[in-house]
């Protein structure tokens, strides 16, 4: 009897919902925590529903899906032995992420290239940005403001306005750096200008998109606001000379969840569940390259770069490579305010990944008629 | 503080977390390898689908009327939904010609309407004998079915699928003086004139079928090149009446056309790509 074999997506499932469920069994034995036992039941059920029904509902893309609730349910693991309190809610957050992640998915869906949603978005983007710089909110709000200015960015670049998507991504390095954060502002501009080069190619616009950004670098250092990081475990003359210029890196109060893996699990688990950004990564990409539409091309390709671009210096810094603090690691994070805007750029990634499978449908349909 | 649920004392414990530190490694490492082959699988599975559809994504093709000795006519280029129609090899419509800037102009598909054209700074091209540039204010005029685009010095007609949602209409080519509306047939009941030019729209007629060759002529006229026939690759053609209804032919062209190129051959289309040779240098 020939037995068919199984499907990767089977396979890495299956493995995903096993790893997490004993990842949550094993602190559950060791307190006999009515809570952990319940979030050993709860969260790799919740995974199992989640790729398999709601990814048919909602016609979201398995992988990206998958992907994504395994590493937020690997944060749950990780509060787990500590925290069991501090997993309980982490785990009420990653199901408000999850609603994120849908409405996401929604969103990219049904957006379209217009003056509407660029303004709207550009609007809502630089709000939450000047509320962050001036100090309107407890959280980081940065992340969420990243997302906006993404969505008005590929709006404005698919409309043709090339110059006037330039804007959104200037004004969002600008108002980050007053805000402070230096490294999210090389990332984000590092992001809208590859992006822009990209899907513009115009080396004269992008030429001035690199010096505004520059002289914006430049103006905020000799105004004080961009501080240096807290370097750690430098030689003595250097790390005199940083402390002499009142060195220090606004810390997110966010706390940092793969190093909770790496002390429960050790560094080579905690690893191996980093690498698990690069297919992530890969498929975002990949979602990009099969777009039909410039939007949801520079949309897609935007979170899959955005999200690159987060995670290596967030683990050049976790595993000490770096030696100071960067930005928080994406879907590691045990912040709303950090994690939400996380889930909400994967299910965009899911809602064009969505459409295209939608638009070869259509071509396959389209074939059938013509036969 | 609550009675724990079950739990295991801490000697039993103990080996069980350094052993699963292990196991869990070696399970993240399975992960891994499992997500590359679905990714693998997945572009392998999408990659097969579009081999199966050529046309998959495109909305017609762009047939070279002239082109210089860049480009040959009988030349084809498959136009995308959206894209940008330049010099340079990276854009989606590469039409290497004099008077082509690197990044002409971006072009986006409207279903109901047809294909828009944008012409960037500085650039103009001709839709139907219309001058459009990046200035333009009001209604650009689409692409449709039988259009002719110039740019720089291509002279390129456009043949849309149609089982696409866009106008029935058909673009018939006006006398290059100007429109000349006398000695066109009169517009079909119901169906109105082209704007500008007083060409009449004629009834639905849809191209050939695909599972025959190409119709020698889809664009009969004086002097313009016959398209040889060839087992077409483009899957979405439907097939539609024999006999089109109307007062006339509609692809028969009473006026006369722009000037034929000088080398109309009837030779193999051959898609622009085949073309390319190996230069970087761009």
């Amino acid at each position: 009897m020939n037995s068919r074999p199984s499907s990767p997506r089977f396979r890495f499932s299956s493995s995903a919902i096993l790893l997490v469920l004993l990842a949550l069994v094993l602190p559950a034995l060791r307190e006999g925590n009515g809570r952990l036992w319940m979030l050993a039941a709860v969260v790799p059920s919740a995974l199992l529903l989640a790729v398999t029904l709601l990814a048919r509902m909602f016609s979201l893309d398995r992988m990206t899906l998958s992907l994504t609730l395994t590493l937020c349910s690997l944060g749950i693991a990780a509060l787990a032995f500590t925290d069991p309190d501090r997993a309980f809610s982490h785990s009420l957050c990653s199901a408000a992420g999850l609603a994120a992640l849908l409405a996401g998915a929604g969103l990219a869906r049904s957006l379209r290239p217009t003056l509407l949603v660029s303004g709207g978005a550009a609007f809502l983007g630089l709000l939450l940005l000047i509320s962050g710089t001036l100090s309107l909110t407890r959280f980081s709000l940065t992340e969420a403001a990243l997302v906006f200015l993404l969505i008005a960015f590929a709006s404005l670049l698919a409309s043709g306005k090339s110059f006037a998507a330039l804007l959104p991504g200037i004004a969002g390095t600008a108002l980050l750096l007053a805000q402070r954060e230096p490294v999210p502002a090389l990332l984000w501009s590092l992001t809208f200008l590859l992006l822009f080069w990209a899907a513009d190619g115009s080396l004269l616009l992008l030429a001035a998109g690199t010096l505004l950004v520059l002289l914006a670098g430049a103006a905020a250092v000799v105004w004080g606001k961009v501080p240096l990081p807290r370097i750690q475990n430098l030689p003595a003359p250097y790390s005199g000379l940083l402390i002499s210029l009142n060195a220090g890196v606004p810390g997110t109060g966010s706390v940092s969840l793969l190093s909770l893996l790496t002390d429960c699990y050790g560094p080579l688990f905690s690893g191996l569940s980093a690498m698990l950004f690069l297919p992530l990564v890969l498929r975002g990409a990949s979602v990009a390259g099969s777009c039909r539409s410039r939007f949801h091309a520079v949309l897609s390709m935007g979170c899959a770069l955005l999200t690159l671009l987060y995670v290596l210096p967030a683990l050049l810094s976790e595993f000490g490579v770096l030696p100071f603090r960067t930005v928080p690691l994406p879907l590691f994070s045990a912040s709303p305010a950090e994690l939400c805007p996380w889930m909400f750029l994967q299910g965009m990634v899911c809602g064009i990944a969505g459409r295209n499978d939608a638009d070869l449908a259509d071509d396959v349909h389209l074939a059938m008629l013509s036969k | 503080m609550t009675d724990p649920m079950f739990s295991v004392a801490p000697e039993v414990f103990n080996p069980l977390w350094v052993g699963s530190r292990w196991l869990f490694a070696f399970i993240a490492l399975l992960l891994l390898l499992f997500a590359f082959s679905w990714l693998r699988s997945e572009r392998k599975e999408r990659r097969d689908k579009v081999k199966k559809l050529p046309g998959a994504g495109t909305v017609g093709e762009l047939i070279v009327i002239s082109g210089g000795d860049e480009l040959a006519p009988d030349t084809w280029f498959p136009v995308p939904r959206e894209g940008v129609l330049g010099a340079l090899r990276s854009c989606d419509l590469v039409v290497p010609c004099p008077g082509v800037r690197p990044r002409h102009l971006d072009f986006s598909w409207q279903d109901g309407t047809g294909l828009l054209i944008r012409p960037r700074s500085g650039c103009e091209a001709l839709v139907d004998g219309v001058p459009v540039t990046a200035r333009a204010t009001g209604e650009r005029p689409a692409l449709i079915h039988g259009s002719f685009l110039q740019v720089g010095s291509a002279l390129l007609r456009l043949q849309l699928f149609s089982a696409l949602d866009h106008t029935s209409r058909t673009y018939a080519p006006a006398a290059p003086a100007g429109p000349d509306t006398e000695s066109l047939p009169p517009a079909a009941p119901g169906y109105p004139a082209v704007p500008g030019t007083g060409n009449p729209f004629p009834p639905e007629v849809y191209p050939a079928p695909a599972e025959a060759p190409l119709s020698p002529d889809p664009f009969p006229g004086p002097g313009y090149p016959p398209v040889p026939p060839e087992a077409s690759s483009v899957p979405v053609d439907v097939p539609g009446p024999a006999d089109a209804p109307g007062p006339a032919d509609p692809y028969r062209v009473s006026a006369d056309p722009p000037a034929p190129p000088e080398s109309a051959s009837a030779g193999r289309r051959v898609r622009r790509s085949d073309r390319w040779k190996e230069d970087w240098s761009e």
